[in-house]
Order: C-alpha cells, then sequence, then structure tokens
C-alpha cells in the first residue's frame, strides 16, 4: 500500500518559493490502476518523482508497505527504485545506443541477475509487451513511438516491481496507440498484482482506472475510488471504471 | 552487458567526436611521451657522461692561444713541484708545436697540402688527450719515453704511409733528425696528423727550454677532486687556468640541463593539457546525458555504477589517445630531442669549447632518445590516472543530483 502523508514539494527559484506539491495526502491499495490528473503545473508529475524516491519532498511522509521511504539513506534509495519501483517516462527515455533487449536487462543488472537469465527474461518482457522478432535487437531511434513505450513498460516491469509509476505514458502517442498501452499498463494489475499510478491529461485513461485523483496547484481537490477495500485489490473484476 | 561494455560503446556513441577527441589526446599525449623520452635520455646522458668524467684537472697558462709566439706558459719546475701536491697521483704535460709542412728542416707533409704539421711533446707519450683524441693504440714499434730526452717520435699510421716512413726510419724536424719509434692509431683526424716527442726533446729542438702549454693533473680520487684542485690554484696563483673534469663537465652539460628542465615543464603542461581536455570533455559528456543520467538512477543505478561506466568511457577514450600518442611520441622522439639538444648547444657555448678540449665530452651533444618499456608504462599510468581522474571528477559532479532535477534537464 501507498500512503502519502502531508507531503509538501517546494522549490526556490530566485527570490520566490514555487510549492508544486502542497500538503498532499492520498492511499492507493495494492493492486490497483490509479490516475493522477490535473493541469500541466498541477504537480502531478512533482507528486510522481516524490513516490519513487527521484526527489525529496520538504516535508511528510510517504509510507510504502508501511516503510517511509523519506528517511532512507542513499543506499537504501538506491534500492528502493531498483527493487520496489518502475519507471514509465513520456519520451521514454530509453539509453539510445543500447537495443530494446539491452535497455530491458539494464535494471536486471543493477539487480545482480546473471547474464544469460537477465537476457533470457528480457526477451520474454519483450514478447509479453508483444515486440518481437528482429525489433528486439534495433537501436530505439529506428522504433516508432508504441515500440518505444512497450519497451520502457518491458523494461520498468523487469525487475518485478510492486509499483508502476508512468508520468504521461500516452503523452506522445497517437489514440489507438495510447489505448494499447493503457491496456498494457493495466492488464498488469491483472496478471501480477501490481500497482500502476499513471499520470495523465488523457480521459480515456483516467477513465479506466480503478482510482482517479485530481490534482490542482498541487493540492487534492477530488479521488474517485472503491476506497480502502482489500478485496477491491485482487483482480476479480470488482473495481469498475471511473468517469 | 557489462559496465566495461557499455563504456566502450558509449565512447564511441559520436564517432566523430570519439575521433576528434582521440586525436588531439593523442597530440598533447604524444608531446607530453617525447618529453618524458626526451628528459630520460638527457639524463641518462649526464649520468653517463658524469660517470666517464676522470680525476683530472686541467692546467693552461691564461691568455694562451694557439700560434702565438708571445704566449704565456707554464713550466715543468712548477709542474714538478705540483706533482708534490696532496691528492695529486701525476701530472701530463704537454708543449704543442707546428712544423711546416715538406721543408728542409721539416721533411713531413701534412694531412692537408701547405697546412703545417703539428707536434707535441709530452711526458706521457701515451696518453691520446695529447693529441685531442679518446684512444691511442700503437700499431707498430714502442712507445718512447716521455721522460727522456731522445730524438725518437710517434707518427700515426696515416702519417707514416703519406710520408713513407716505418719503424726506425728517420725525418727532419726543426732541422734535427727523429727516428720513428712507434706507429700509433688515434680516433680523430687531428690526433692522426700529429707527431708525438718526448716533451724534454720538444723544448730542447723548438727552443722552449722548460716550457710547458698544458698540464694535466690526475688525482688519486674523485672525492678529492675538488680539494686538489684549490691546492693547485692556490699553488699556481692567477697565471693559469685550473679546471677539474667536474668543472668542464658541468659546463658542457649546462645547454642539456636547459634542455632537461625544458622538457620537464613541456611534459608537466603537456600532461596537464590532457588532463584538461579529458575532464573538459568528460563535463561536456556527461551534462549533455544528464537526462540519461537521471533515467538510469531512476531505473536503480548507483551513484558509483554511473561514476564507474564514465571513468569507462574515458579511459576507453584516453588509451585509444594514449595509444595514438604512443606511437606518434616513439616516433618523433629522436629528432624533436636531437633538436633540442642541438639548438642548446650552440657554437662558440660553453659545451662547445669544453668538448674541444676534454675528449670525454666530445659527444655530449650526441643524445639517443629512445622509447623503453619503463617509460612507456609510466606514460600509460599516466593517462589512465588523467583519465580516471578527470571522468571521476566530471561523472560525480553529475551523479550527486537528485535524479528527478537531471530528468528535468534538457
Amino acid at each position: 500500500m501507498l500512503e502519502v502523508r502531508g507531503v509538501t514539494k517546494s522549490f526556490g527559484t530566485g527570490d520566490t518559493t514555487v510549492t508544486a506539491v502542497d500538503n498532499l495526502s492520498m492511499t492507493v491499495y495494492d493492486g490497483e490502476f490509479a490516475a493522477i490528473v490535473g493541469r500541466s503545473g498541477s504537480g502531478k508529475s512533482t507528486l510522481m518523482n516524490l513516490v519513487g524516491a527521484l526527489e525529496q519532498p520538504t516535508s511528510g511522509m510517504i509510507f510504502v508497505d508501511g516503510r517511509d521511504i523519506t528517511v532512507l539513506d542513499q543506499g537504501e534509495l538506491v534500492q528502493y527504485r531498483r527493487r520496489s519501483i518502475g519507471f514509465v517516462f513520456q519520451s521514454y527515455n530509453l539509453i539510445p545506443n543500447l537495443s530494446p533487449i539491452e535497455n530491458v536487462m539494464l535494471p536486471m543488472e543493477f539487480m545482480g541477475v546473471a547474464k544469460d537469465e537477465r537476457r533470457e527474461r528480457a526477451r520474454a518482457l519483450l514478447d509479453q509487451v508483444e515486440l518481437t522478432g528482429d525489433k528486439q535487437h534495433r537501436k530505439p531511434g529506428k522504433l516508432s513511438g508504441g515500440e518505444q513505450q512497450r519497451v520502457a513498460i518491458a523494461r520498468a516491469i523487469a525487475n518485478k516491481p510492486k509499483l508502476i509509476l508512468a508520468d504521461e505514458p500516452a503523452g506522445n502517442l497517437d489514440t489507438q496507440t495510447s489505448a494499447t498501452i493503457i491496456e498494457l499498463l493495466r492488464s498488469l494489475t491483472h496478471s501480477a498484482g501490481t500497482t500502476v499510478i499513471a499520470v495523465t491529461h488523457d480521459l480515456s485513461l483516467a477513465d479506466q482506472a480503478d482510482r482517479v485523483f485530481r490534482l490542482q496547484d498541487g493540492r487534492l481537490t477530488d479521488t474517485n475510488g472503491p476506497g480502502p477495500a482489500p478485496s477491491a485489490a485482487s483482480a476479480d473484476g470488482r473495481r469498475g471504471s471511473r468517469s | 552487458m557489462s559496465v566495461l561494455n557499455r563504456g566502450v560503446r558509449n565512447a564511441f556513441r559520436s564517432p566523430v567526436r570519439a575521433i576528434a577527441v582521440i586525436v588531439i589526446l593523442g597530440l598533447t599525449i604524444g608531446l607530453s611521451f617525447v618529453m618524458l623520452i626526451g628528459r630520460q635520455s638527457v639524463q641518462n646522458k649526464v649520468g653517463t657522461t658524469l660517470a666517464s668524467i676522470g680525476t683530472a684537472i686541467t692546467i693552461t697558462p691564461v691568455g694562451y692561444a694557439t700560434g702565438s709566439t708571445a704566449n704565456a706558459h707554464l713550466t715543468s719546475a712548477e709542474l714538478s713541484k705540483v706533482a708534490q701536491l696532496p691528492y695529486v697521483v701525476g701530472v701530463d704535460e704537454a708543449l704543442p708545436g707546428t712544423l711546416p709542412s715538406g721543408g728542409a728542416d721539416s721533411t713531413l707533409l701534412a694531412g692537408s697540402p701547405g697546412a703545417p704539421v703539428s707536434i707535441v711533446g709530452t711526458n706521457e707519450p701515451a696518453d691520446p688527450s695529447n693529441v685531442g683524441a679518446s684512444t691511442l693504440a700503437i700499431a707498430g714499434g714502442r712507445v718512447i719515453s716521455g721522460t727522456g730526452n731522445a730524438d725518437d717520435a710517434m707518427v700515426s699510421t696515416a702519417m707514416a704511409e703519406r710520408n713513407h716512413l716505418k719503424v726506425g726510419s728517420t725525418f727532419r724536424a726543426y732541422g734535427a733528425v727523429l727516428t720513428v719509434a712507434a706507429i700509433f692509431n688515434s680516433d680523430t683526424a687531428n690526433g692522426n696528423d700529429t707527431v708525438i716527442v718526448p716533451l724534454a726533446t720538444e723544448q730542447r729542438l723548438s727552443g722552449r727550454a722548460g716550457e710547458v702549454i698544458s698540464a694535466v693533473a690526475t688525482v688519486d680520487s674523485l672525492t678529492n677532486l675538488s680539494a686538489a684542485t684549490g691546492e693547485i690554484t692556490m699553488f699556481i696563483g692567477p697565471g693559469a687556468d685550473v679546471t677539474s673534469d667536474i668543472a668542464q663537465a658541468g659546463q658542457a652539460l649546462a645547454p642539456l640541463r636547459s634542455v632537461e628542465s625544458l622538457s620537464l615543464y613541456s611534459l608537466i603542461g603537456a600532461t596537464a593539457t590532457a588532463a584538461v581536455i579529458i575532464f573538459l570533455v568528460m563535463v561536456m559528456t556527461v551534462r549533455e546525458r544528464k537526462r540519461e543520467v537521471g533515467t538510469v538512477k531512476a531505473i536503480g543505478s548507483s551513484t558509483a555504477g554511473i561514476v564507474h561506466q564514465f571513468i569507462t568511457e574515458a579511459l576507453t577514450l584516453a588509451v585509444a589517445g594514449g595509444v595514438v600518442g604512443l606511437i606518434a611520441g616513439a616516433l618523433a622522439a629522436s629528432a624533436i630531442t636531437s633538436s633540442l639538444v642541438s639548438g642548446g648547444g650552440h657554437a662558440g657555448s660553453p659545451a662547445i669549447t669544453s668538448a674541444a678540449q676534454n675528449p670525454a665530452l666530445a659527444h655530449i651533444s650526441q643524445v639517443h632518445a629512445t622509447a623503453t618499456a619503463p617509460e612507456v608504462l609510466i606514460g600509460l599510468a599516466g593517462i589512465v590516472a588523467i583519465a580516471a581522474f578527470g571522468s571521476a571528477a566530471a561523472s560525480y559532479l553529475i551523479s550527486r543530483i537528485q535524479p528527478a532535477e537531471a530528468l528535468r534537464s534538457e
């Protein structure tokens, strides 16, 4: 379970201070597909960065499975990002001179997985996201946006994280590809019980989420979802889409 | 794919830039290597020269000039007292002169038409320094007695052939008849064009009784050289220059020491330039890939892992540049070092003067610069250290920032 408790993140820009996330609290349960929506500058991406331990909050606490990640030291933060989190970025952020299979192998290398095993698993993961054949060995620049995002998703789930953080995962994709990617992310919650939190402008993505958090000026203005029902975390289909 | 493999591939991610960096690095590393080799070679030359310097002290009259009829001179009487001074084990005295070539009173023909024949009287006829050579080998006959007064002479093989002489033959000098007692070979043309006679004979025949133009005192040990020089200077007084081999070598080696200093400064400069190039290239590379650093940290890399990878990239470029530099440096080292050395030892310099006086210093400007295994290893170690430090510093600065900040950069 992810619990954000009274988190604030401020940035100093010259003489002024901008508060991107303002005393925000929220909870996401295991196996949920949650969407965070809001206008540009509302603090969505900053919230994702805080949950993913890519930066530290100015104040507040973030609990992941009961552990406050805001007090972890640098080594523990590396382990947290390595084992518990999978990131999917809007612009894919693949390493340009590595093939898809090498990109997917990278997080497993950080985990210390043996070379043969990580190659085998990377191949299987790319098959799972339906990137097959010689496309697994092309340079990312020679793949379409949708294909690159599939590689990014395969890379995000390489170490079987409990939480996937997707920042505008369909932001650069056409409608049809976008639907495919969203479905792929959603399927992870069913097949692996992974919690997925996606930041989006895309209302069609939000429609498919179990829970939708609306942000404005760094504050949570609305939450739609089934609430803390342990049974709701299961992939039995009882969690309906929200509109 | 390992960090090593990835680092090597990343180094050539942009082939054009990688080649440009390698060429620039190659030039600076090559220059460093040339200076390293040159400095080592000059140091070796200085070392071997000093090691070959003997325990001799040269005594020459102040104001002496070759060919002058009104020359200052030393005397055998005072030099015999020099031989009694502390630490002095012997004094080699010489009285040079000239004979007209092919006259009635001096029948010998010189090597060059019209040139006079050199003659030297000495109490040490077997000492090659009397004829300006470093070796003197007897090819026939017996060495004459330098302390005697006989009308005996030693001529070179070349002079003997030119004048149809052999051991036992006679020729005329100063109007007297001299007998060829020995035929020798020296390692200089000047030496082979000089007749050697006993000191007393030269003094008598040339009408310069008791005169000596130059003397070389031999000291019992290198340790006492300085003390003996002082003793002789004090005894002889201001009428003669008293110079030890070490002092001569010091003058002769001055240009080499200049080259040594120059090569050291150039080595430091070129090495520092290589370090700055590596550092700036890595700063530029790391900054360009700041977003990638953020991504890699987001998916689980540690700071150490990122630094490790950038070090591998820098080492790849540095080693490639190093190989280019080492090859170029090894090829250019000899020519550049020779140029530096010859530039430091211009005509009229103390080196040339000393070299003319002392055969041991004759080849002092001939420095052969060659790359040896220790120098190559030192060069490679330096390259690795520079690359490791430059890349580690650059990547550490970037990898310390928060991943989110790196991801926000363009």
